[in-house]
């Protein structure tokens, strides 16, 4: 029986050059107690994950050394060995549309847009004011079109290590996830949103009129007033049929495990 | 089925005006697709007091019936309160029979004193003004230099035309603008607002009148009468005599 991701079989590059394989590897961690595998995947929970195994496995103590997980990625990456002979595995999976709303939030609106594009669209940057017009329209045009892979918008399916996982849980059902992993290893998943502040949660959401086409700026200024758009706000017709060709394999994955997405938009009807 | 309220709730400097007057301008076009626009001019009549305005789209009278009594709005410096004495919840249900006696399944009622709403007991009074509707808030927000800029400009103008001191009273205890201005305190007193950016709105389309339309589920195309205002004439003058 396969117990390793197919793709890696059917990949012409070694193995350990494959960039396919280095995704995955690269953002897999193992539970020493449980002798569990968790695949992390950027902008699913991955910093509640993270941090809740680096407590599991004897590396923090409580919430006051939080920002230590962000230097040590890759210190509970497995060996193929220990993926081979790990017990459990589990992965969290999220709605496609959702997480590149996200990334686009919170990397670009709290984040540097310069550091994350330099290279792709420099001519680009070069103009003047750029945060004043660039808006989320032109980074999902900006992504799909160019090619341009950034771990935090990579496809989630790119991520897995196995072929089959023992749970693939759902992020917008963090609770069950929780109380899954308590009863079947003995494993506490803490929820982190708060202690980052990666997240939208001390905002209060609204809907907004075409959020897609709010700059940067606009999008800063809401936010200085404690409001941002709800995810939703940011969906029109032609955003969606572009997410929806790019992130196919995402779609079909949080389909197969965790029914339809929950920002699921029939195009032409919403 | 439930009626369906749009309730425009300003705030002042970001395009208001210009809404009230495509609101007045297409009535009839508006009322042959199913929505009738609320008039001031109606609801004063029907409660026998209240504010007079040239505008008749701006539904002073219905914001201010709920408007806690310590807050300073313009039309208050000018007008004074014509519900001094009155038993506001007898004035809010009467409102609320008012509307539901409109034969449109659609409302459109726009004020932007609402946006000036607050309180718990305010709540109240708008839980019971809207009792049996379904409301959906529209709230036009602008970066806060540039609304601040404006609102004092306007300001300006009303006190020196009408020889009033205008004060951003909108508390007892806070005699400044920043209430005023709190987007957030908005959107949390209201229940499912719809949000519009009035720079991206501008940006975009040059007005903010037909992002409007599309707020109501219509088509801007459908529209020949929308007028264009840039937001910096003076206001219409405001009749300084409450009707009793």
């Amino acid at each position: 029986m396969l117990k390793f991701h197919h793709d890696f079989a059917a990949s012409p590059e070694k193995l350990v050059a494959s960039p396919r394989f280095l995704a995955a590897i690269n953002h897999a961690s193992l539970i020493y107690a449980s002798n569990a595998v968790c695949t992390w995947i950027p902008k699913v929970g991955c910093s509640s994950l993270r941090y809740s195994i680096s407590v599991a496995n004897g590396f923090l103590a409580g919430p006051e050394n939080v920002q230590w997980i962000h230097k040590n990625n890759r210190v509970f990456q497995p060996t193929l060995r220990d993926c081979y002979d790990a017990d459990y595995s589990f992965v969290f999976l999220r709605c496609p549309l959702e997480r590149i709303v996200s990334a686009f939030v919170d990397k670009l609106v709290d984040g540097d847009l310069s550091a994350l594009f330099q290279a792709q669209i420099g001519k680009l940057l070069k103009r003047p004011q750029i945060e004043s017009f660039y808006n989320f329209g032109n980074f999902v045009r900006t992504i799909t079109r160019l090619q341009f892979v950034n771990e935090h918008w990579q496809p989630q399916a790119d991520f897995l290590l196995f072929d089959t996982y023992g749970d693939y849980f759902n992020l917008h059902d963090f609770s069950r996830a929780q109380e899954t992993l308590r009863k079947k290893i003995g494993f506490e998943l803490e929820d982190t949103r708060s202690l980052l502040r990666h997240d939208t949660s001390q905002y209060r959401e609204v809907d907004v009129f075409k959020a897609h086409s709010l700059s940067i700026a606009d999008l800063r200024t809401l936010k200085s007033q404690g409001l941002v758009p709800t995810k939703q706000s940011f969906l029109c017709d032609e955003i969606v049929q572009e997410v929806q060709a790019h992130w196919r394999k995402d779609f079909e994955l949080f389909e197969a495990h965790c029914g339809r997405p929950p920002l699921w938009h029939e195009v032409g009807v919403a | 089925m439930m009626k369906t309220v749009f309730l425009h709730l300003g705030k002042h400097r970001t395009g208001s005006t210009s809404i009230q007057r495509f609101l007045s301008c297409n009535r009839d076009a508006l009322l042959r697709q199913g929505f009738c626009v609320v008039s001031n001019d109606d609801v004063r009549d029907r409660l026998g007091v209240g504010y007079r305005l040239p505008n008749e789209t701006n539904n002073v009278t219905m914001a201010h019936a709920l408007l806690r009594e310590c807050v300073e709005s313009p039309i208050r410096a000018l007008q004074g309160d014509p519900f001094d004495g009155r038993d506001r919840r007898l004035l809010v249900m009467s409102m609320n029979g008012l509307l539901k006696d409109i034969p449109e399944p659609n409302l459109i009622i726009s004020a932007e004193a609402f946006s000036f709403l607050r309180t718990a007991e305010e709540r109240t009074l708008y839980d019971m003004l809207f009792d049996g509707l379904q409301v959906i808030p529209l709230l036009c927000v602008r970066e806060k230099n540039q609304w601040l800029e404006s609102w004092m400009s306007l300001k300006r103008r009303i006190a020196a035309r009408n020889g009033v001191a205008l004060v951003d009273r909108v508390s007892a205890d806070s005699p400044d603008h920043e209430l005023l201005y709190d987007d957030r305190a908005i959107v949390a007193f209201f229940t499912g607002v719809r949000l519009l950016h009035y720079e991206m709105i501008m940006r975009t389309y040059g007005s903010v009148i037909p992002p409007f339309i599309e707020c109501l589920g219509l088509n801007p195309a459908a529209f020949t009468e929308i007028e264009f205002r840039e937001n910096r004439s003076p206001p219409p003058p405001l009749q300084a005599t409450p009707e009793h």
